[in-house]
C-alpha cells in the first residue's frame, strides 16, 4: 500500500470517464506517469470522479493527461 | 484547524449512517452524503478514495465498536449460564442505545464490503466465543451441536425480540415492549434448549 503524507496533493476532479472500458483507456497513463503516487475513478459517482495523489502536479496538469487521451475533466468544486 | 478536520469527520461518518439506513446501499451516494453533511463533494473525497472506501470505513469501525461492546465484561472461563446473561446484556445494551449503527451495520454487512466487514467482527469477538462453547460442552453445560444452530438458538430469540421492541410491535401487530424480565425468562428457554 502506497503511504499518503501529508505534503502530498489530493486532487480531485469530475470526467467523463464512464465505463470501465474508459476506464482502461486511461489507466495506462496515470500507472505509469512518475508523479502520481495513487489514483482512482469512481465510476458509481454521477460526476465520475477521479482522485489523483501527487506531490508536484495541477488539475490543469491531470486535465492535460486526460485530454490528450480523448477524454475531458475539470476540477470538482 | 486539526479539530475542525475530526469534528468535520466525524459529521460525515454520522450523515452516512443515518443516508445507508434511509437509502439503502444502492440509494447512497457521495453527492448526497456531501449535501447532508454541508461540504463539498471535492472535500468528501480528499477523505475518501470512492463509496466502497467509505462504506468500508464505516463498517470496521461499526464492526470494532460492536466487537468491544460484545466483550465488555465477558470472559470464556465464564459458566453457560453467566457468559449467556453478559452477552445478552451487552448486545441488547448497544442495540437499543446505538438503533441507527446497528441497522447500517446491517446495511454494510449486506453491500459488496460486508463480508470483508463481518470478518472483523468474528476475527476480535471469535476466538473468545469459540473458547466459551468448547468449555461449556467440556463441563456438560452445553450439548455439541453445529455451530450455525448453537448461535440460531442461543441469540434468535434476543434479536427478535430486540426487533419487536424497535418496530413497537409484534408479528401480530400487537404492542411489545423488551424488559430486563422479558429477557431473564426468555434466556431460562434458551438455557433449557442448550441442556445436554
Amino acid at each position: 500500500m502506497t503511504m499518503t503524507t501529508e505534503t502530498d496533493r489530493i486532487l480531485v476532479l469530475k470526467s467523463n470517464i464512464a465505463t470501465y472500458t474508459d476506464l482502461m483507456q486511461i489507466q495506462h497513463p496515470f500507472n505509469h506517469h512518475p508523479e502520481i503516487l495513487k489514483w482512482n475513478v469512481d465510476l458509481d459517482d454521477c460526476d465520475h470522479v477521479i482522485r489523483i495523489v501527487s506531490p508536484t502536479l495541477t488539475v490543469a496538469d491531470i486535465e492535460e493527461i486526460v485530454k490528450s487521451n480523448g477524454y475531458q475533466c475539470s476540477e470538482l468544486e | 484547524m486539526r479539530i475542525q478536520d475530526e469534528t468535520k469527520k466525524a459529521l460525515v461518518k454520522e450523515k452516512a449512517l443515518e443516508l445507508l439506513v434511509e437509502h439503502g446501499f444502492e440509494g447512497f451516494s457521495m453527492q448526497k452524503l456531501a449535501k447532508e453533511a454541508g461540504i463539498s463533494p471535492a472535500t468528501l473525497y480528499i477523505y475518501y478514495t470512492d463509496k466502497d472506501d467509505l462504506i468500508r470505513t464505516l463498517g470496521i469501525d461499526l464492526s470494532t465498536r460492536f466487537a468491544e461492546n460484545t466483550l465488555e465484561g465477558f470472559d470464556s472461563k465464564m459458566p453457560l449460564r453467566e457468559g449467556l446473561k453478559k452477552q445478552w446484556h451487552n448486545r441488547s445494551r448497544y442495540l437499543l442505545s446505538h438503533p441507527v449503527e446497528a441497522n447500517a451495520w446491517e446495511v454494510i454487512r449486506h453491500s459488496p464490503v460486508g463480508l470483508e466487514v463481518a470478518k472483523v467482527v468474528t476475527t476480535r469477538i471469535g476466538p473468545a466465543m469459540a473458547d466459551f462453547v468448547h468449555n461449556a460442552v467440556a463441563n456438560k453445560e452445553l450439548k455439541e451441536m453445529p455451530l450455525e444452530v448453537y448461535w440460531s438458538i442461543t441469540y434468535g430469540p434476543l434479536y427478535t425480540l430486540l426487533k419487536f421492541h424497535l418496530d413497537g410491535r409484534s408479528f401480530a401487530s400487537t404492542p411489545f415492549k423488551f424488559s430486563e424480565q422479558v429477557m431473564n425468562d426468555t434466556l431460562e428457554l434458551v438455557l433449557k434448549a442448550l441442556k445436554p
